[in-house]
């Protein structure tokens, strides 16, 4: 079954909340670049390495990385189409923290 | 047919019939309006008249018709060979001719011939038969050696066929097989027979001499099969004339009549026939009209004919009826025939959700453009700087969108072929055509017949179509204004050439990578959004999308024609 909207939008927004001011935005920018990598070669063992690994050394102690980590938990493994979706919407939500 | 209604039955091939029997009256009588229109009036001459003097006045009708259209066929036929001084005398010759056709072929007076009975019919008929081929055989029989030369050996000149082959000068390829006009029997000095036997069929309904006289099959309606062909009576009875009496009182008028309202025109590199069906006869009748005057009007200039129907049908219906009736229109199409059959018979209606999306004045003018997608002749080798329009072959938008075509395939070849010129495509066009394209893809989802699409009037169509336009035009300057700082130029083949392989991964990542080093964060954050909502959350549409991004990217913005 695919990954149903709202899922998406919670996993693009908390991503937002968690990630989208994490460090510098150079750091950001070599993290989004790290997953882009990841996702385009649809690697999603590194991709979900590369997100843990920094949401470890960045917000273990916020509610809503916790909250983050079970939304991606209950889609993780998935087909595909599915992991290009949550991929991009964490990256997604990560490019628009900096806003506003 | 006393009393009987002038109206459409629903089944089209007797309207098409009952739409040309209109025509027919209306083109060979002065009808006695008394301030009616031609409808009306013919209403009221049915219900007024017997059957026997309704078929007596289409017997006249039908023969004088078709008379004066195939002596305007065998003019044409004349074609002289070579531009010499012969050749150019006998061009000269056949246009004096056309005005004493017209003069030959005045409307008559209904009433002559109402009080007329069928011999007296007949005598004047053939009085007129032997005119015409006097005048014709006077007029180009001088130039019968020259008009020789440019036709094959074996056959008759048209002023040979005219004055030794044919009896009555009639030639209706569209009914070969009946007996009257076939050329065995339709000879020289054999007039008289030609006639009693039209009168056979319309007066006894006796279709033909062997089998069951009154059949309905292709000798009459090309849409049937020959009797000859129907062996398998235990499934099924052969239909008779009799049978559509239920439908019409007079059924082999209808059915005889059935070519005359299709209207020849010239499309793309082939002729064709079509007609322009509604349930309503009022709206057909003023659509035909329509089409025909303009037709007229641009008779040795238009490109694009077909353009110019659907716009003619188009606006008739707006202005009249709107919604109902594009809803029920249906074009029906054929090419010709070829051994008595029918070839490339189209039937094609506007599904409702077409009609509602072509009825928003915004969105019409839009689609209504030709999209240029190619170069019209290669071989002048023109440089690209000095191409104007006029060197590019098009399609016209409203035309793939009413014959149910991809729109986005017709926007990626557009923006493929202006992206090797290097030219900015039409913006607004193109969006609206994605749009539209998204909002059918939406729709193609639905898995039940009745589903939403189906039962909710399609108010919602239009409004969701202008909504994701809106979408596409805010976003495609928010990406021309990055276009500088993400290196465009290097950005638009890759992203083109991902939604062209329909991959979504590879153009979310290589937007991303480029987004990333963009410093103005408004621009940014409207098209992450798109990308998210449009792209990311869209399995069924988000091509379009994606592929309005890249028109916006291109620079996208002239539009030209609507």
């Amino acid at each position: 079954m695919s990954v149903h909207d709202k899922v998406l939008w919670r996993i693009k927004s908390l991503s937002r909340e968690v990630l989208g001011k994490a460090g510098s935005d150079n750091y950001r920018q070599k993290l989004v670049f790290d997953l882009l990598n990841a996702v385009k070669a649809n690697d999603q063992d590194r991709y979900l390495w590369i997100l843990l690994r920094v949401l470890n050394a960045h917000s273990k102690d916020n509610p809503k990385t916790r909250e983050l980590a079970s939304a991606l938990m209950a889609v993780f493994p998935s087909s595909e189409a599915d992991f290009e979706k949550v991929a991009y919407s964490v990256i997604l939500g990560i490019m628009s923290g900096g806003e506003s | 047919m006393e009393g009987e209604e002038l109206r459409f039955t629903g089944n089209w091939f007797i309207d098409a019939g009952i739409l040309g029997f209109v025509n027919l009256m209306e083109e060979v009588y002065i009808l006695n309006r008394e301030q009616r229109d031609t409808l009306a009036t013919l209403q009221a001459l049915l219900s007024s008249q017997t059957q026997e003097t309704i078929l007596t006045t289409f017997y006249y009708a039908y023969i004088r018709y078709y008379m004066k259209h195939t002596i305007i066929k065998f003019r044409d036929k004349i074609q002289p060979k070579g531009r010499t001084k012969l050749a150019k005398e006998i061009a000269r010759k056949k246009e004096e001719f056309s005005p004493i056709i017209r003069q030959c072929f005045q409307k008559v007076t209904i009433d002559q011939i109402l009080s007329a009975s069928r011999e007296d019919v007949r005598k004047r008929l053939l009085r007129e038969n032997e005119e015409l081929r006097k005048l014709f055989v006077e007029y180009f029989e001088r130039y019968n050696s020259e008009i020789k030369k440019n036709t094959s050996q074996n056959k008759k000149t048209p002023v040979q066929t005219v004055k030794d082959r044919l009896g009555i000068i009639i030639e209706i390829p569209f009914f070969q097989n009946l007996s009257f006009l076939n050329p065995s029997k339709n000879t020289r000095n054999n007039q008289a027979k030609v006639l009693k036997s039209f009168e056979m069929i319309i007066y006894e309904r006796k279709i033909k001499t062997k089998g069951t006289p009154n059949v309905l099959d292709k000798t009459i309606s090309k849409f049937m099969f020959a009797e000859e062909e129907f062996p398998n009576e235990s499934y099924g009875k052969l239909s008779t004339l009799d049978d559509l009496k239920k439908l019409v009182s007079l059924p082999q008028i209808y059915l005889l009549s059935f070519p005359i309202p299709f209207i020849a025109i010239n499309y793309r590199s082939y002729q064709t026939n079509v007609l322009f069906y509604t349930p309503d006869i009022l709206v057909t009748y003023k659509v035909m009209k329509r089409l025909e005057t303009k037709r007229a009007e641009i008779k040795n200039r238009s490109p694009n004919i077909f353009k110019i129907t659907w716009n003619s049908i188009l606006d008739e219906l707006i202005e009249n009826k709107g919604k109902f009736s594009l809803e029920n229109l249906y074009l029906i199409e054929y090419r010709g025939l070829d051994r008595q059959s029918l070839v490339d018979v189209e039937y094609i209606g506007i599904p409702k959700l077409h009609a509602s999306i072509i009825l928003n004045d915004a969105i019409r003018e839009s689609l209504n453009v030709n999209l240029p997608i190619k170069i019209k002749d290669k071989s002048k080798n023109k440089p690209r700087e000095n191409l104007t329009l006029s060197d590019f072959e098009g399609e016209w938008v409203l035309e793939t969108f009413l014959k149910n075509r991809s729109l986005f395939s017709l926007v990626v070849r557009h923006l493929n072929f202006y992206l090797s010129l290097g030219r900015p495509p039409y913006l607004k066009t193109s969006l609206y055509a994605l749009a539209i394209d998204a909002k059918l893809k939406a729709n193609d989802t639905e898995t039940s017949v009745f589903g939403k699409s189906f039962l909710e009037r399609p108010k919602q169509a239009v409004m969701e179509v202008n909504e994701y336009y809106e979408d596409m035009i805010k976003a495609t300057p928010a990406i021309k204004g990055i276009s500088e700082s993400i290196n465009e130029k290097n950005l638009v083949h890759p992203l083109f050439s991902a939604v062209r392989r329909h991959n979504r991964n590879a153009f979310v990542n290589i937007l991303l990578r480029a987004l990333l080093q963009v410093g103005n964060k408004n621009n940014a954050s409207l098209i992450n959004s798109y990308i998210f909502r449009r792209i990311l959350n869209n399995d069924s549409s988000w091509e379009d999308f994606a592929l309005a991004l890249v028109i916006g990217l291109t620079g996208g913005g002239v539009d030209v024609g609507s």
